[in-house]
């Protein structure tokens, strides 16, 4: 049995190896998102805070602690956002870049990102190795680490990839905590403090567990005739969620050093009250409640592989199946399917509502990936055990076509993330017809003006240096001028109108709601002809327009 | 034997998920290789721009389907398009009409008319359409300099409506309560004056929800001749009204919403 842990915990940790690996390759090519140039920059102003402090540069003041992570705004020093990314993004670009020069500046500020998703990926195995099996948790972390917009967005430094760790961290410490092992108990608050440090929607996941450990313990009161262990058969989980978890906050976030109830109600107001940005569905621009109810459902059925779909819809399957014939007393304790399916539904459930905010998309219900892993890997699997088993009786006959399922299973999530690279956020899978069949659908473009990277190196193609307006790559300009990604000279113009007229060259980043800034380029260049268009597997992603 | 087969049809159908599984992974690597093949590149848009530059005549207008194609397609008849014809109120004043379409989908302008010349390139299907056209006695946006407003403020620009472009008369009421109304003095009339509006800025749609309305007098009309109400989601609403021929007549547009500084945009044409 050891033997048997002792190898999963080299698969998992190998696994998750590729995975940073692969993460931190392939974000090479991927622009600066908008967002991100902002989390950057906090970053480095968050760790330059840390090492002084550390360094007794300075001490602990209410002022210093506002100068920095604060501000009377709202959105000052980016306060919106809980800090445990930003602080990683800053720690990592100034260790790896400015003193070992391991990294550039763009990919030591993401390296974060990746380092989590490759835990992600490590835990899922884990987590489906220990309810199926070894083979079932390797092609469930395989059909993880191949989706195509999980893996660009574990490829920058931004939340959405880290808080679907962190969550899944934390549902896989509670299911370990379940086994009444006092470590993961209180690695559960621990996590779910960092998950919530990440971002604010990690506020979800009490309801998930919430409602599975009453599922556990109304089984356990049954069993042990007393109906208070259905609050109190583990009642340590419930202590280490509801303390460790706001201690841990409360400890990686110092803007809460200081008020902290005060500052947790303004970031939580923020983001109850977020403004609805533009995003297209089906043809449509929305950035106004109320929204279609499938959203979340059609997005994820364009964005995961059709091939990994389909395994989960069989893995689905196995697990009511399954669960229906076993007998209750030899049921798992732990409820495993039970957990995964209320902690997809916690991530995914709110986007039904029609009133929460569907700008970005799949990315803020990514904590519902694992769970679609986990099912898919133990649908290839047990698709493919069966058909061996019914089909000869040779003894190796099941590995066999466990390797062939899976590897062509595999293969098709593996050839989509190709394709999606490195725009992977117009990409769509082979179900919407990919990126021409996601734009003739209406599906959205993209967002964050990342293509921006894309046309950088063609500028001094098309004339010579001069002022650009930059549109939405406006705030990413400074790092690719920084860091020798666009030739000097190509200034950024400015903003709106006013920048467009000072602009020798104007580029827009192609969103429906965008299309105004085509037209204010026509009305100060006189022509409504792009000198350039960058597309994605023929769909247009930028154009750029050069001053006649 | 019998009892072999008919335990080996149950044994098939137990293959049938990973059957049903490795076929769709096998499709898909398929279909996504495929994927970028189902759009023209960029040699074949410059030939068929090229060919579209060659052979238009002034006056012509060109077109793109489907309509993501927009950008290649400005791009490789560059010039050829001129602003005001992108932004234009609508095609019916075009004879000629050169669409530059993919995928067989077609644009709107096109959608009731046969091509007179159609041919492929590269997958670039280019095609001439015919019309008859309409013949404008006014654009009332030319007519601004002549215009009298009372209650807000006006002037002709090229606006977003509905994510597409106009060049439209600009309109904004002072007030929340009471229309801005815009003059034209003196206008010969046609059998009709057709016109659209619609609400600009996809940013204060969004912020206030609330609709534009517009209604045209002329002559003395005591009511309107027509009532036309753009909501935010709307776009570019179309307005008609037939109008007696040759008579001389001072057209009034009143705009209003209940959205103070609502920016409503419109244009109109006079019509044999």
């Amino acid at each position: 049995m050891k033997e048997l842990f002792r190898s999963r915990a080299v698969i998992g940790w190998m696994l998750a190896l590729v995975t940073v690996i692969t993460v931190t390759i392939s974000q090479r090519s991927v622009g600066v998102a908008r967002d991100e140039a902002l989390y950057m920059s906090m970053g480095s102003h968050y760790a330059d805070w840390w090492f002084g402090l550390v360094t007794f540069d300075h001490g602990i003041s209410r002022d210093n602690v506002t100068k920095t992570w604060g501000g009377p705004q709202p959105t000052d020093n980016n306060r919106e956002h809980p800090p445990l990314m930003k602080e990683a993004f800053g720690v990592s670009k100034k260790v790896l870049h400015d003193k070992l020069h391991l990294m550039s500046e763009v990919t030591a500020y993401r390296f974060p990102s990746a380092l989590v998703h490759g835990l992600l990926v490590a835990l899922i195995f884990f987590f489906a190795a220990g309810i199926a099996g070894t083979a079932e948790g390797i092609v469930a972390a395989l059909l993880a680490l191949f989706l195509p917009r999980a893996v660009f967005h574990a490829g920058l430094a931004a939340f959405d990839a880290p808080i679907a760790a962190l969550w899944f961290a934390t549902v896989y410490a509670y299911w370990r905590a379940l086994e009444k092992d006092m470590g993961w108990t209180l690695a559960t608050g621990i996590l779910w403090g960092l998950a919530l440090a990440t971002k604010h929607t990690a506020l979800l996941l009490p309801f998930a567990l919430g409602v599975h450990y009453l599922f556990l313990g109304v089984r356990a009161a049954r069993r042990g005739r007393s109906w208070a262990l259905v609050i109190t058969h583990r009642w340590e989980l419930i202590a280490s969620l509801a303390l460790l978890g706001p201690v841990t906050l409360y400890i990686v976030w110092p803007w809460l050093w200081f008020a902290p109830f005060t500052h947790v109600r303004e970031w939580l107001t923020f983001h109850l009250k977020h403004v609805h940005y533009n995003f297209e569905y089906l043809g449509r621009n929305w950035n106004a409640p109320k929204f279609p109810w499938h959203v979340a459902v059609v997005t994820t059925l364009f964005t995961v592989p059709v091939a990994t779909l389909s395994a989960a819809a069989i893995g689905a399957t196995t697990w009511v199946t399954t669960f229906v014939r076993t007998a209750p007393s030899e049921r798992d304790k732990r409820a495993p399917g039970l957990l995964l399916v209320l902690s997809a539904a916690a991530s995914i459930g709110p986007f039904f509502l029609g009133t929460t905010p569907i700008f970005g998309a799949e990315k803020h219900w990514m904590p519902m990936l694992p769970t679609l892993a986990i099912a898919g890997g133990v649908g290839v699997v047990w698709a493919a055990r069966t058909a061996a088993q019914a089909l000869t009786d040779h003894a190796r006959a099941p590995l066999i076509a466990i390797t062939a399922v899976a590897g062509v299973v595999v293969l098709a999530g593996l050839v989509e993330t190709r394709a999606a690279h490195p725009y992977a956020l117009t990409w769509y899978n082979a179900l919407a017809g990919g990126a021409p069949g996601g734009a003739d659908r209406g599906m959205n473009r993209q967002f964050w003006g990342v293509a921006a990277r894309g046309v950088l190196k063609k500028l001094p193609d098309l004339g010579p240096p001069g002022p650009v307006y930059t549109h939405d790559a406006s705030p990413a300009w400074g790092i690719y001028l920084r860091n020798g990604l666009l030739a000097p000279g190509y200034t950024d113009a400015g903003m709106e109108q006013a920048g467009i007229d000072h602009s020798k060259y104007a580029i827009v980043i192609h969103e429906k709601h965008f299309n105004r800034h085509d037209y204010m380029i026509w009305k100060s260049y006189g022509t409504v002809a792009p000198v350039f268009v960058l597309r994605s597997d023929g769909v247009p992603i930028v154009s750029v327009y050069r001053r006649p | 034997m019998e009892a072999s087969e008919s335990k080996g049809a149950p044994r098939a159908v137990l293959a049938l998920p990973a059957v049903a599984l490795v076929l769709v992974a096998i499709w898909e690597i398929t279909a996504t290789l495929r994927a970028p093949g189902g759009v023209p590149d960029d040699d074949a848009f410059a030939q068929a721009g090229s060919y579209v530059r060659e052979h238009m005549q002034p006056g012509d207008l060109v077109v793109f389907a489907p309509a993501w194609i927009d950008p290649v397609g400005r791009m490789v008849v560059g010039n050829a398009l001129t602003v005001d014809a992108a932004a234009r109120m609508d095609s019916a004043k075009y004879a000629r009409i050169w669409e530059l379409s993919i995928r067989d989908e077609h644009a709107p302008e096109v959608a009731k008319l046969r091509p007179e010349e159609a041919l492929d390139i590269g997958g670039v299907a280019v095609s001439r359409y015919q019309q008859p056209p309409v013949t404008v006695l006014a654009d009332l946006r030319d007519r601004m300099d002549t215009a009298k407003i009372v209650g807000g403020a006006a002037h002709v620009e090229l606006q977003e409506v509905g994510f597409a472009p106009h060049r439209c008369i600009l309109a904004t009421p002072f007030s929340d309560q009471h229309p801005i109304a815009i003059t034209f003095p003196g206008v010969t009339l046609g059998s009709q004056i057709v016109g659209y509006v619609g609400i600009a800025d996809v940013f204060t749609r969004r912020d206030r929800r609330e609709p534009a309305s517009l209604s045209l007098s002329f002559g003395e009309l005591a009511h309107p001749a027509v009532t036309a109400i753009a909501g935010v989601d709307d776009g570019w609403v179309r307005f008609s009204a037939t109008t007696p021929p040759g008579t001389v007549a001072n057209l009034t547009f009143q705009l209003a919403s209940a959205a103070g500084g609502r920016l409503i945009c419109f244009a109109a044409e006079v019509r044999q």
